[in-house]
């Protein structure tokens, strides 16, 4: 018998993962990214004595200087201010999304994959319609039908994205039913949902908090493409999307306008798909997915 | 394989039928009156003619009988008019798709192909400097959001370099029919082919390099070594063979992320495409056409997804279909 935790109480398999987790340089690289951009996000508003609205006329389109680190918009704006604000909006879609989506799928997926039947047959008829029509295709016609703002672009999110949860939570639970634990937890008299929610959601966690981070990620591209086409996030609230909007009406005299929210949606793409990527790794190497 | 497909065919038809009535809903309960757009601007219009349109155009029936008109008309290949363009939708929708199958198509075979020889290399050359980098190439690719890179293309080679137009599909002063009429088009298409090409590398480079990975460990390989086969043979003839199988699966798997990805592209490109299309037919409240448009675009997708399928049974012996 061995002495102290066993590797399989839950601490030692957090920690385990932790581990291989810290070996993956390319996970250090998307851990700090996103801390870096959430900080910033955070506090860079407040490194500069403008509000997000306060127009100067006399200092328009300018370019970057130490009063305007990343220069003014057409009405004298500050383009630094604006993208921090814009971050926070596109940074708690992507969050609220990826954990909803995936608390709903997950809880869809895992209760489809064991109870079987009917329901399943439904649920995933829906997934498959879903999957049926290209996702950014699909959340144009919702987002004109759930109309623009920052509650429903999140709705409209959660309502494509939870299918990617629960396709793989449904996937996990069909290869842990038979196996001798849930037969165990059976035999002893567990409900239902007993099975479900204590032996079946922790097994089938690791591709959950995978399937998170991307859909975090999925969330910002979705959410930035739809506020740019001006079907998303709608002026006066700033998101990266209606930024680039806005700077690409003057594209010709201040592409800097248009290069650097950008270049912060790139980064926290970056920094998400970096994530999941080394997260999956960490979990199960075998665990592939692929991302439509 | 005949029953397997019968059957696929059949199982399509349900999914076809339930896509259509979803997306028939949604874009009922799409804000806006469908007949602003058409009435917009008559000046003597008086209530009783706007209820006598709406009586006439059926807009007061209930969402099920509205859809099953719908569809009847659909299924004799009818979708009626588009109320923006005062157009057969089949008119619109036609020269767009066939616009959209060749921006796709473009980007399919030069971005899968480019993919799949990265993949190649990194697979053979693992763990070296170039596999690291092309990985890194493809992660980047995949990070970039397709409207901006859009805009940065259009600033760096339209704007700053002046070698390529910004937008739209022809030049209004060339001759159509003539050689520098394809030419201008060709010039035209790089930019949103790149663009599509760019973020859709990253699926097939990996897949292609793992799949080749996991058969240059197989005994066989070993053997076709053996027996004196030089490297060229052995991973050429050998083991690309096997290693190419999954990697079809995949670029079918792919497919509603172009078709999705080219949405974005032409309309930032103003590209005369379906994507385009459905935006401009959303903005403008044009609910036959955006319906049309979605159907098509879900037909493609699931035809392949049935491509995929055949072509799988059809590469790999391993498999059988039972009907």
């Amino acid at each position: 018998m061995t002495r102290g935790k066993s590797t399989r109480t839950p601490t030692g398999r957090w920690l385990a993962l932790w581990q291989r987790f810290k070996q993956h340089r390319v996970a250090y690289a998307g851990l700090f990214f996103f801390l870096a951009l959430l900080l910033l996000v955070i506090f860079g508003p407040y490194l500069f004595p403008y509000e997000l609205d306060q127009v100067s006329l006399t200092e328009r389109m300018h370019g970057p200087s130490t009063r305007h680190w990343f220069g003014t918009d057409e009405l004298g704006r500050d383009t630094w201010v604006r993208i921090m604000h814009g971050g926070r909006v596109s940074l708690t879609v992507g969050l609220m999304v990826g954990i909803s989506a995936v608390l709903i799928g997950g809880l869809v997926g895992i209760v489809a994959g064991y109870l079987g039947g009917v329901l399943d047959n439904i649920l995933m008829r829906i997934v498959d319609v879903i999957y049926t029509i290209p996702r950014i295709v699909l959340l144009l016609v919702l987002s004109k039908v759930a109309g623009p703002g920052l509650g429903s672009i999140i709705i409209i999110l959660i309502a494509v994205e939870w299918t990617n949860a629960a396709r793989l939570a449904r996937g996990a639970v069909l290869s842990f039913r038979e196996q001798e634990f849930v037969l165990a937890a059976q035999c002893l008299g567990a409900s239902k949902w007993r099975v479900m929610l204590r032996h079946l959601l922790p097994n089938s966690l690791a591709p959950l908090i995978v399937a998170a981070t991307l859909d975090a990620g999925a969330a910002i591209r979705a959410e930035t493409t739809l506020s740019f086409l001006g079907l998303g996030i709608q002026p006066p609230t700033p998101s990266w999307g209606n930024l680039l909007t806005n700077a690409s009406t003057n594209i010709f005299i201040a592409p800097l306008q248009v290069f650097l929210p950008g270049m912060f949606i790139f980064f926290t793409l970056m920094s998400f798909n970096l994530l999941g990527d080394a997260l999956r790794d960490a979990m199960d190497p075998r665990l592939t997915q692929v991302r439509r | 394989m005949l029953r397997y497909l019968v059957r696929r065919i059949l199982e399509m038809v349900p999914l076809l039928f339930i896509t259509s009535a979803l997306i028939y809903l949604l874009l009922y309960l799409m804000p806006g009156d469908p007949l602003y757009t058409m009435l917009e601007g008559v000046p003597n219009l008086r209530a009783e003619d706007y209820q006598r349109l709406r009586v006439l155009y059926g807009l007061d029936d209930p969402v099920y009988i509205q859809y099953w008109k719908w569809l009847w008309q659909m299924l004799q290949l009818n979708p009626g008019y588009s109320r923006e363009y005062g157009l057969p939708v089949f008119d619109i929708i036609l020269p767009a798709f066939k616009n959209t199958l060749v921006l796709t198509l473009a980007a399919v075979v030069i971005g899968k192909s480019v993919a799949v020889l990265l993949g190649i290399f990194s697979a053979i050359r693992q763990y070296s400097f170039w596999d690291y980098f092309f990985t890194v190439i493809a992660f980047i690719g995949y990070s970039l959001p397709a409207f901006w890179l859009a805009l940065m293309m259009i600033i760096v080679f339209a704007v700053k370099l002046g070698w390529l137009p910004t937008s739209g599909m022809t030049s209004p002063d060339v001759v159509p029919g003539t050689w520098a009429a394809t030419a201008d088009w060709l010039k035209h298409l790089i930019l949103p082919v790149t663009v599509l090409t760019i973020s859709e590398i990253i699926q097939v480079q990996r897949y292609m390099r793992s799949s080749l990975l996991e058969v240059l460990r197989q005994d066989y390989l070993t053997t076709a070594r053996a027996k004196g086969l030089n490297e060229r043979a052995v991973i050429g003839r050998h083991a690309l063979k096997n290693a190419l199988i999954p990697v079809v699966t995949i670029i079918a798997i792919t497919m509603p992320r172009v078709i999705g990805g080219s949405a974005v592209v032409e309309t930032v490109f103003g590209y005369p495409g379906v994507g385009r299309l459905l935006y401009v037919s959303i903005m403008g409240n044009d609910l036959v056409v955006a319906m049309s448009v979605v159907m098509i675009i879900a037909f493609t997708v699931i035809l392949f997804n049935l491509l995929a399928d055949i072509l799988y049974g059809w590469l790999d012996p391993r498999i059988r279909y039972q009907g």
